[in-house]
Parts: C-alpha cells; sequence; structure tokens
C-alpha cells in the first residue's frame, strides 16, 4: 500500500487507515469481531488507529485496548478528548489510557471542534488545549490534533491559535461541494506541513453504492491518511483493495463520481454540516 | 468597483475587466460600438483590458488602438503572443504596439501555453519567452505573463521554468469539475503573488443564463480581476452591474450554482479542456500520476 508523510511527526502510514467507531456492539460488531478487524488491518499492514473518549460509552477505546495491550508497538493510537476544559480533559485521559491499556497516547485530540464557541472554549485559560500541551510536556502523548466536521474556517483559525501537529477533517466527496476542507483548508495545512487526515469518506453509508469510487476519491486528495470505519470484516477486506490499488483518480473519473452524487448533497445525508445534526433540515450557516 | 491587488506589480484593479476578443466584426460588432464599448468600460471604472496579436487578424487590436490613441494612460493594456519563436515574437510585439498606437505594453504574455510541447518551444532557447525579457530589459513592456486554457499542471511546471507575473487561466464555474486551476494552481498562485486574470468565466455564452451567479463565482475565487468578453454595449451593461452590486455568495448558493451547471460540463461545451479544440468529443488526457495538488 502506498505510504504518505505524516506532517512533521517523523512518520509515514500506509493511505489507509481504520476508524474505531463501528467496531461496537450497537453497530452490530461483537467483541471477537472487533479483535478480528483489528487484528486483520494491522496484518495487512494498517498502522493508523482512530478513536474517541466518546465513542459507545468508551467500548470503542476498549476493543482498541483489547488489540493494544500485546501489539502497542507496532500501533499508532490517536483518541479525542471530548471536555472542553482542562480538568475534565485530563479525566478523559485517564479513562482513555485505561481503556486503551496503555501508558501513553501517539496522538491526542480535540473533538468536534465545529462551532467558534467550542474553538473559544478549548483554547481559553483553564480549557481543554492546556490539558494537551501539559501531556504532551509530561510525555504522556505526543501529538497534538484537533478535528472538524463542519466549518473549514474554523479549523483555519484554529491554526491561527495553536500550532496543531495534526487535523482531522469530514473530506468525502459529499464534502467537496459544501464548506470544503479539501478546497479551503488543505492548501494551508499543506502549506504549514502538518499531518491531515480524512474521514466520512463513505458518508457514515450515504455513499455505500459508490463505496469503491467514493473511497478512491478521498485517497486521491493531497492527505497524509483516511480513516475508514467498518462494522465487517468484509467491508475491511473491501477498503483494502481498493487501497492497495491505488492510483490517483483521473479527473474525468471525479466528474462521473460527482454527477453520481452531487443528487445526495443534502443537509439529511451530511449532518455534520447541518444547522443542527439531530435534525439535519437546513446547512449550517456562517 | 471593489478593486485588488495585483500580483506584485504594485497596481490595483477592479474585479471586472474587458476582454476585447469579441469586438470585431465576425462577432457583430462594428467600429462605432466597439469603441463605445471601450469608453463606456472606462467610464465604469474598468481599467484593464486584455487583447491578443492573434484575434481576428489584428482587429481587436485595431479597435482597442482606435481608443488607447487618446486614453492610454487611463489604460492598462495587456496583449499576447501567440509565436512560439524570439525572432516571431519580436515582430508580432512591433504589430501590436502599432495596432494599439502605442510605444510600450503594461503587459505581454505568451499565448495559450496549454501543452507541455508548447511551453518547451517558448521556454527553449530562442523561444518567445527571451523575446519577452529582452522587451521588458528595454522598458517596452512592464509585466510578463502567460495563458493556460486547458491544465493546470503545464501552469505549474511553467512557473517553475520562470517567475512569470501574472497567469490569465480559465475559471469559469464549468472549469470547477475538471482540470480545475483554482484547486491545482491558484494555492500556488497565492504563495508566489501571481497576478491572477480569470477568463472564460461565462463559458463562451454557456452560462449566459446563470450569468449573475457565474460571474459571481469566479469573483470570489483568490483571483485580482475578471476579463469579460462581450459585442455589446448591453452586455458591458449587465456585466458593470453584476460586478458593482457583487457581494460573496455563500456555500449555498455556490451549490446552486453547481447543481445548475455541472449538467453543462462536457468537453462539447469547453472545447478549451478538450482533447481537440475543434473536434471537441473527449477530455483533454493527462497521465494522473503527475499530478500535484
Amino acid at each position: 500500500m502506498e505510504t504518505r508523510t505524516f506532517g512533521q511527526t517523523g512518520q509515514s502510514f500506509p493511505i489507509l487507515s481504520l476508524g474505531c467507531q463501528r467496531l461496537v456492539d450497537e453497530e452490530g460488531c461483537s467483541e471477537s469481531q472487533a479483535v478480528a478487524i483489528l487484528e486483520r488491518a494491522l496484518e495487512r499492514g494498517i498502522r493508523y488507529f482512530d478513536t474517541a473518549w466518546i465513542y459507545s460509552a468508551g467500548q470503542s477505546e476498549q476493543r482498541v485496548g483489547l488489540v493494544a495491550r500485546d501489539r502497542r508497538d507496532e500501533m499508532w493510537i490517536a483518541t479525542k478528548v471530548w471536555a472542553t476544559d482542562r480538568d475534565g480533559a485530563k479525566q478523559q485521559l485517564e479513562d482513555s489510557l485505561g481503556r486503551l491499556q496503555t501508558d501513553h497516547l501517539d496522538e491526542w485530540r480535540l473533538h468536534n471542534v465545529s462551532t467558534f464557541e467550542r474553538l473559544d472554549a478549548m483554547t481559553a485559560k483553564g480549557g481543554a488545549l492546556e490539558a494537551l500541551i501539559e501531556a504532551r510536556e509530561q510525555g504522556v502523548i505526543r501529538h497534538i490534533s484537533i478535528s472538524g466536521h463542519a466549518d473549514p474556517q474554523i479549523q483555519v483559525e484554529a491554526l491561527r491559535r495553536f500550532p496543531f501537529d495534526t487535523v482531522l477533517m469530514a473530506a468525502s466527496v459529499l464534502d467537496h461541494f459544501i464548506y470544503s476542507f479539501a478546497e479551503e483548508f488543505l492548501p494551508v495545512a499543506n502549506a504549514k506541513g502538518i499531518g491531515t487526515i480524512g474521514m466520512k469518506v463513505i458518508g457514515y453509508k450515504k455513499l455505500a453504492d459508490y463505496a469503491e469510487r467514493a473511497l478512491h476519491y478521498a485517497l486521491s486528495l493531497p492527505l497524509s491518511t483516511v480513516i475508514v470505519g467498518c462494522s465487517t470484516m468484509e467491508q475491511l477486506e473491501m477498503d483494502l483493495a481498493v487501497a492497495e490499488s491505488y492510483k490517483p483518480m483521473t479527473d474525468p473519473e471525479r466528474l462521473a463520481l460527482f454527477r453520481d452524487v452531487l443528487p445526495l448533497v443534502k443537509p439529511e445525508n451530511m449532518p455534520w454540516k447541518a444547522k443542527d445534526w439531530g435534525n439535519p433540515t437546513d446547512w449550517v450557516t456562517r | 468597483m471593489q478593486t485588488r491587488p495585483f500580483g506584485k506589480t504594485g497596481e490595483n484593479l477592479p474585479i471586472l475587466s474587458l476582454g476585447c476578443r469579441r469586438i470585431v466584426d465576425e462577432e457583430g460588432c462594428d467600429e462605432a460600438q466597439a469603441v463605445a464599448i471601450i469608453e463606456r468600460a472606462l467610464e465604469g471604472g474598468i481599467r484593464y483590458f486584455d487583447v491578443a496579436w492573434s484575434y481576428a487578424d489584428g482587429q481587436a487590436e485595431e479597435r482597442l488602438g482606435l481608443v488607447s490613441r487618446e486614453r492610454r494612460d487611463a489604460m492598462w493594456i495587456a496583449s499576447k503572443v501567440i509565436a512560439g519563436d524570439r525572432d516571431g515574437a519580436l515582430r508580432q510585439l512591433e504589430e501590436s504596439l502599432s495596432r494599439l498606437h502605442t510605444d510600450h505594453l503594461d503587459e505581454w504574455r505568451l499565448h495559450n501555453v496549454s501543452t507541455y510541447e508548447r511551453l518547451d518551444v517558448v521556454t527553449g532557447k530562442g523561444g518567445a519567452l527571451e523575446a519577452l525579457i529582452e522587451a521588458r530589459e528595454q522598458g517596452i513592456v512592464r509585466h510578463i505573463g502567460i495563458t493556460n486554457h486547458s491544465d493546470p499542471q503545464v501552469q505549474i511546471e511553467a512557473m517553475r521554468r520562470y517567475p512569470f507575473e501574472t497567469a490569465l487561466v480559465t475559471l469559469s464555474a464549468l472549469d470547477h469539475f475538471i482540470y480545475s486551476f483554482a484547486d491545482e494552481f491558484l494555492p500556488l498562485a497565492r504563495e508566489q503573488r501571481v497576478g491572477i486574470i480569470a477568463m472564460k468565466a461565462l463559458g463562451y455564452k454557456m452560462l449566459a443564463h446563470c450569468a449573475e451567479n457565474a460571474l459571481r463565482y469566479v469573483f470570489d475565487l483568490p483571483v485580482c480581476t475578471v476579463a469579460v468578453g462581450c459585442s455589446s454595449v448591453d452586455e458591458l451593461e449587465m456585466d458593470l452591474a453584476i460586478a458593482e452590486a457583487c457581494r460573496p455568495m455563500t456555500d449555498i448558493e455556490r451549490l446552486d450554482l453547481y447543481r445548475q451547471v455541472l449538467p453543462l460540463v462536457s468537453p462539447e461545451n469547453m472545447p478549451w479542456k478538450a482533447d481537440d479544440f475543434d473536434n471537441p468529443r473527449d477530455w483533454l488526457a493527462r497521465d494522473s500520476g503527475s499530478v500535484e495538488r
């Protein structure tokens, strides 16, 4: 599988990485299936595993921990903090480390910073960012990151406030058409040489009918790596097959995909860019 | 009208400029109409006039010359050279200056450098670029530019070979979808502070039915100015009104425009990005492995 440099971390990763949100019961994935998926991913060369404190009340982290316990050195583990304040963040870090059965994280990120209010809270005095900086000073975490789903200008502003090592962003072909991180944020990130991770590649299954081409599209963006979530071995195998045979998408191929998916570009299908995630009838405004 | 800095030239230009290709007989525009268009443009605040040696066998330059003869100081004149070699380019410069009734060009650019083959010729030894550099040294032209219609990667390679001060590139809403200069070239242009002029904003009239949003789309790109061609004062009045009222488009408005124009994105409607301009049936092919973003 093609590998790419991960910002200035000194690491290179395969273009395909594993999103671990869906390795949980509520997605119909049992513990043994989750472990099998994680082990197959490692066996096939995947090294980057993305999870979060908040996913399924900790079950996602726990399942990653079942493998990390024995194979920690082969894995780059990134998890996320939901709390916006320093003290809450530190508690969540303890929880994450315990569940992941490790004493350190390769990357810890501010989760879903998709409004300026949340960015303000997290970067303010006593905010969660202070916990990340302290944890890095103490060597408990290695790199500091942020994730954004809705408005690339928030991540542009975040980089103005703090030199994040990496950024996780929504980068599906649906995202091409509105509040596009590829257009507004990647040139900024790449000029600074920071690590970039794409997510929402299959658009929470809305692109399931176009899954291979949707993944091909995202792999062709100038990102460091792309995390794809899966809850079955078959999905992982398909993702691996696409990534292993990867060649950049040509513009005529991309145009054909644009034509197919443009009708799906609606707030209902992209709640992460809607005004109200729970009731996505309108686009977020900015 | 809003103005923006033009690269490193020190100039600020209004966002709307006049493309002079269509102020010619073959577009149904007679001499008096052409002069009226240019004068109305000046009165409306336009300062930048784009023309080329090859347009209508020189008629476009001649008509621009009818006005620049009297009002040269109010105008920024950019013309283009089609010859690939130095000597041919210098002869075309003489002709352009004489048709334009002027002793200097504000900007002189290599015309339609859309393939690596042509780029090799114009930047090779004895190529047209040498003429541009000499003319600038002599003070006959002030700034050196380049034009590309088809392939932003050729443009990126051109910038690697020579620090062109300005570039005229295709940036319509149709162009968003294939071989996009906005996506592939403008980030580099911004970094290097290249003065950018957008063209094909209405896609050779393909976007006439949604002209206002098609123009707003281009004004919102990180370009300095947009050269819009016209062959009647009425068309110009419409462009001026849109430019004067221009306010940024929201992404939601832009998405509506994308939905409207995507069905029109085809080689037939965009011959400048087709494999054969005169018989546009397939997209230009390029090696995707060479794409840098």
